[in-house]
């Protein structure tokens, strides 16, 4: 986030991180309660385990009160509000019953993308009636999509929520008519019908579990859990210096982002009252709400555990006329993705002015993005990872988008075999990291030889512009895309620094084409480093 | 050599569907130069019931002495049946030569064996996985295609918790300064694209003598379509006495993820100093033993040198009942044909977690320096929690390596967590012994949970821990018939045993 500006608080922070620390009369009690707590804990999250990442678990409460997360378990920041949001909607539309299974990706919906689908299964585990007891979900991830006219229609094809299996029997004509839509993800059918028996083999798992004489998997202990863990919430909260801050960042397309962040004794409050309204982005409020509570949780390096009690804590205000409400356009693939992580960089910048650990540099967090289209409507997308910024803590991790880092699975063989390309090679673009007292991380590169001619088309965002050092570190390298046409022995810039963050290009059979990722911006002096290494 | 009965041996192989990816089960027999050999007929005599002993019920005409041997993380374990000899003992107290010196001239006395007789011995060991995990062994030079040398690095898992803000990925095996890039190239059908350049080849063997690398890892793409390229880099650098591991050699994982295959490689590389090791400390332990002109023959099943017990117990003679085996280094459940690896281990280690609560950890601790009733080391374990809850039955091997003034040290760490967790209020004094049962509790619990799910009737209990939990066990899940196996404390060496070549 560059140029953040600071107001003054509204009540006095505390100069001390770890204050206000509350005495507990019967702590004794409260700790082996926490062991059972823990128990249950673990036993939930060994239910997930067959899942991976982007799951999670809830209660299905009825109409009487609200559905409780009971667990998620992912690595993207977007997950942690929109899945259990998704799986409500889902619920609420299709009434699941056990191993009933619904799909949906309706970004609006969702607040997901277009290329992310969500299934959610229903189990009935503790009585012997139809309706379901248990929500479980898991997140379904292709490759991402962009398109030349910039509308979501374009991107792929949208899901509203809708059964995909009944009874455990997964419907595949209706799986098979998603994927006869023009710009419906390659292997959706066969990755959506995995998900799907993944999901009912958890739920079967679920069900023995239940069986278990000793087992803590019951409605009563669910609400006993959640009571333990707002009490483990409410200890860590008690960590966090108190007071407020208000910071502005201007994303690099001219929208000001505001926030006001508010720490008192029993809750994270976040007012981005005074953010602009955006043609070009539109996030949902539970987007929104994700990102906070992804930094938010990024506080605690004893973690926490993602569930509704730690959810209770932060509370989000974004007023409608803000993008970041789900009251303006749906945002594409990339927008979301740029809007996101600013937004989670704004929040972490406020954090900082609170909290000096976890100052960091000014380098983008936000994925960047390159397709290649060929004839026949058949494409190959990948992510650009940019280098994480260093931060006050230490060095910034190569090639790693810290608030959506998606699994670098770029298997060379693969794409080869189906796909005319050639891949000259991909790692860490070196020494593209900032310097300064710690280094920001490198960005990935990618480099491609064309077989057949096709059209390339990328999204780097704020990658080609946005690489600031803090604190005396120098700024990363900018994204850059080059390319060496056939017969050529030179190398041509096709997007360098400050030029057009979104393109497209035509290619001809024996070009070539190398995707640069910026590089995260450096955090401290160097000379302090040099300092430190001579009185070493 | 052992003849088994027709039926047992079909049986075996219904029962092995790993079978053809056994690695470390390592099968050495000698011979004396006149070939003299002993004759036995015997039963198997450990079956848990009649169903289960008419399975396995093998008629052995054995012209040879056959031991089964289990090199654990710490403690190798050793079985014959006729005659019956079984021994366990602690690597850092008797060396693998040692206690297997010891092992064979017993049996051979008990047997009445002679310096010429063969002597067929099974072994499943943990080599690899030792080495990997405690840094013994050595770096390789990993040859990709040029343009690729980066790649193994950031294909690293990222080890940190979600969402941390100074994220790390787990060290790769191979430092990057060890990664070479060539140009030689072949297109995703196998045809050539770029042929193998020797001076490319001669300039590296330069560099690998300069950085005194011995063992090569060539991971070249497209190496499952067409090997000529891993090849013709092999014969180069084997001709310069070089050990080369190739990807294209692990075949089950051929189709799948390059990284995986040069990931494997790149261990199997690293660990070999430490399989050879071993290899040379089980030759010695015969050396003095029999004559010279001995033959000691290794042959592996598969192409990888993992697995360790975990191969012999799926090789192994399975019982019908679903069966729990509570090993010292592992746990497993025997079911529906397969082994399944528990998620738990008598060593698992415990830390104060996210609860503020002293919790079982994501790893274990191992037995070296030992859990803290060795009286060394200074890391809880749930061995010295069942050791403090005086819940350990004798193990052989184990027992006397317990330090009895450890028991005040476990306690005194207890406390110590229990206070910094704030588990007291002033007023009360708080019992150690609270919290390790607290502790014991999550452990069986979450250990029957993951054992039994979802099974009912019978399931028998094997391994060298399984008299000391079954009591745990059985008072968690009462509905289960929880039977121990008779001499199943010995099972890990048995399955190496029953492990048909």
């Amino acid at each position: 986030v560059s140029r953040i500006t600071s107001s003054s608080s509204t009540r006095a922070p505390s100069s001390n991180a770890s204050l206000s620390k509350t005495t507990r009369p019967n702590r004794k009690s409260w700790h082996f309660e926490a062991a059972q707590a823990h128990a249950l804990h673990d036993l939930l999250s060994s239910l997930l385990d067959p899942l991976g990442s982007s799951c999670m678990l809830m209660t299905e409460a009825g109409a009487k009160s609200e559905n409780a997360i009971l667990s998620i378990r992912t690595n993207r920041a977007l997950d942690l509000a929109t899945l259990p949001h998704a799986a409500n909607l889902c619920h609420t539309y299709v009434k699941l019953k056990d191993r009933d299974v619904a799909i949906l990706n309706e970004p609006a919906s969702a607040g997901s993308t277009v290329s992310d689908f969500t299934l959610v299964a229903g189990v009935c585990f503790e009585t012997a009636g139809p309706m379901a007891e248990i929500l479980i979900a898991k997140r379904v991830s292709f490759p991402a999509r962009t398109s030349e006219s910039g509308r979501l229609e374009d991107e792929g094809v949208r899901v509203p929520p809708m059964p995909i299996a009944a009874g455990g029997k997964v419907n595949t004509d209706i799986l098979s008519a998603m994927s006869m839509h023009p710009f419906a993800p390659v292997g959706l059918v066969e990755g959506i019908t995995n998900a799907c028996n993944e999901l009912l083999a958890v739920a079967d798992k679920l069900k023995k579990s239940a069986l278990d004489p000793g087992s803590e998997l019951r409605r009563a202990s669910f609400k006993r859990y959640l009571t333990d863990c707002t009490r483990m919430v409410d200890e860590r909260l008690h960590r966090l210096p108190l007071g407020a801050k208000t910071v502005t960042s201007r994303l690099p397309t001219g929208e000001v982002l505001k926030l006001q962040l508010r720490l008192d004794e029993t809750r994270v409050t976040f007012d981005f009252a005074g953010t602009d309204a955006s043609t070009r982005f539109g996030l949902t409020d539970m987007q929104t709400f994700s990102a906070c509570m992804a930094v938010t949780a990024s506080l605690f390096a004893d973690g926490l555990p993602m569930n509704a009690a730690t959810f209770s804590m932060v509370q989000v205000s974004a007023p409608s006329r803000t993008f970041l409400s789900g009251r303006g356009p749906v945002g594409t693939v990339q927008s979301t993705r740029f809007a996101f992580a600013a937004i989670c960089d704004l929040v972490r910048a406020a954090f900082a002015q609170m909290t000096p650990t976890v100052r960091a540099s000014g380098g983008t967090t936000s994925l960047g993005h390159f397709q290649f289209e060929f004839n026949g409507g058949k494409f190959w997308s990948s992510n650009l990872e940019p280098g994480a910024p260093a931060s006050a803590e230490g060095a910034g991790l190569d090639a790693y988008a810290i608030w959506e880092p998606r699994p670098a699975i770029f298997a060379v063989d693969e794409i080869e075999l189906n796909f005319p390309l050639k891949v000259i090679g991909c790692g860490i673009r070196a020494q593209s990291g900032g310097k300064g007292l710690h280094r920001g991380g490198d960005g990935a590169f990618y480099s491609f030889e064309v077989l057949e001619s096709c059209k390339v088309r990328w999204a780097l965002g704020p990658q080609i512009s946005k690489t600031d050092g803090a604190d005396g570190g120098k700024a990363g390298t900018a994204a850059k895309i080059e390319v060496r046409r056939f017969n050529s022995t030179t190398l041509d810039p096709l997007v360098e620094y400050g030029g057009n963050s979104d393109g497209i290009a035509s290619l001809n059979a024996g070009d070539q084409i190398h995707f640069f990722a910026a590089g995260g911006g450096g955090f401290g002096s160097s000379k302090e480093k040099a300092k430190e290494e001579s009185a070493e | 050599v052992p003849v088994i009965s027709q039926k047992n041996r079909r049986n075996a192989t219904a029962h092995s569907p790993f079978r053809c990816e056994l690695d470390n089960v390592v099968h050495s027999k000698i011979e004396t130069e006149s070939g003299a050999s002993l004759k036995m007929t015997s039963h198997q005599d450990e079956a848990v019931d009649d169903d289960e002993r008419s399975d396995v019920e093998t008629t052995q005409e054995r012209e040879s002495l056959s031991l089964g041997v289990s090199v654990g993380e710490s403690f190798v374990e050793l079985y014959s049946s006729t005659p019956s000899y079984r021994s366990r003992w602690y690597l850092t107290r008797k060396s693998l030569t040692e206690g297997l010196k010891e092992a064979i001239t017993a049996v051979m006395e008990a047997g009445e064996g002679t310096s010429e007789t063969p002597i067929e011995i099974h072994v499943a060991s943990t080599a690899v996985e030792r080495s990997l995990k405690r840094g013994h062994g050595q770096s390789p030079a990993i040859i990709v295609a040029s343009g690729f040398e980066t790649w193994f690095g950031l294909r690293q898992r990222v080890v940190t918790p979600t969402f941390t803000l100074q994220p790390k990925r787990k060290e790769p095996l191979v430092s990057k300064d060890f990664v070479f890039g060539i140009s030689g190239r072949l297109q995703s059908n196998g045809h050539e694209e770029t042929p193998i350049r020797i001076e490319e080849l001669e300039f590296l063997k330069s560099k690998f003598d300069l950085l005194k690398i011995q063992h090569v890892v060539v991971a070249l793409p497209h190496a499952d379509k067409n090997p000529e390229h891993e090849l013709q880099v092999a014969k180069y650098f084997e001709e310069h006495d070089m050990k080369v591991f190739m990807s294209h050699s692990i075949a089950e994982m051929a189709a799948a993820d390059p990284v995986a295959r040069w990931t494997e490689c790149a261990e199997l590389a690293y660990a070999e100093l430490a399989v050879d090791e071993e290899r040379a400390q089980i030759a010695a332990a015969f050396e003095d033993l029999t004559d010279h002109g001995s033959v000691l023959e290794w042959t592996r099943a598969g192409h990888g040198l993992r697995g360790g017990v975990e191969s012999a117990l799926s090789q192994a003679v399975r019982p019908n009942d679903p069966t729990l085996h509570l090993g010292l280094d592992h746990f497993y459940l025997l079911n529906d044909g397969a082994v399944h690896p528990l998620g738990l281990s008598a060593s698992q280690g415990l830390k104060m977690g996210e609860w503020s609560f002293p919790g079982l950890s994501d790893e274990p601790v191992g037995l070296e320096p030992g859990p803290m009733l060795f009286g060394k080391s200074q890391l809880l374990s749930i061995l010295d929690i069942l050791f403090v809850q005086e819940r350990l039955q004798a193990i052989e091997g184990l027992t006397p390596l317990i330090n009895e003034k450890s028991r005040s040290r476990i306690q005194e760490t207890l406390l110590a967590w229990g206070k910094s967790a704030g588990l007291t209020d002033g007023s009360t004094r708080l019992d150690p012994k609270a919290i390790a049962e607290d502790i014991e509790s999550g452990f069986i619990d979450q250990l029957a949970h993951d054992a039994f799910l979802g099974l009912k009737g019978k399931v028998t209990l094997q391994g060298a821990l399984a008299s000391t939990l079954q009591p745990l066990l059985k008072k968690r899940r009462p509905d289960l018939d929880l039977i121990l196996k008779p001499d199943g404390e010995w099972s890990e060496a048995k399955a190496c045993l029953e492990s048909l070549t």
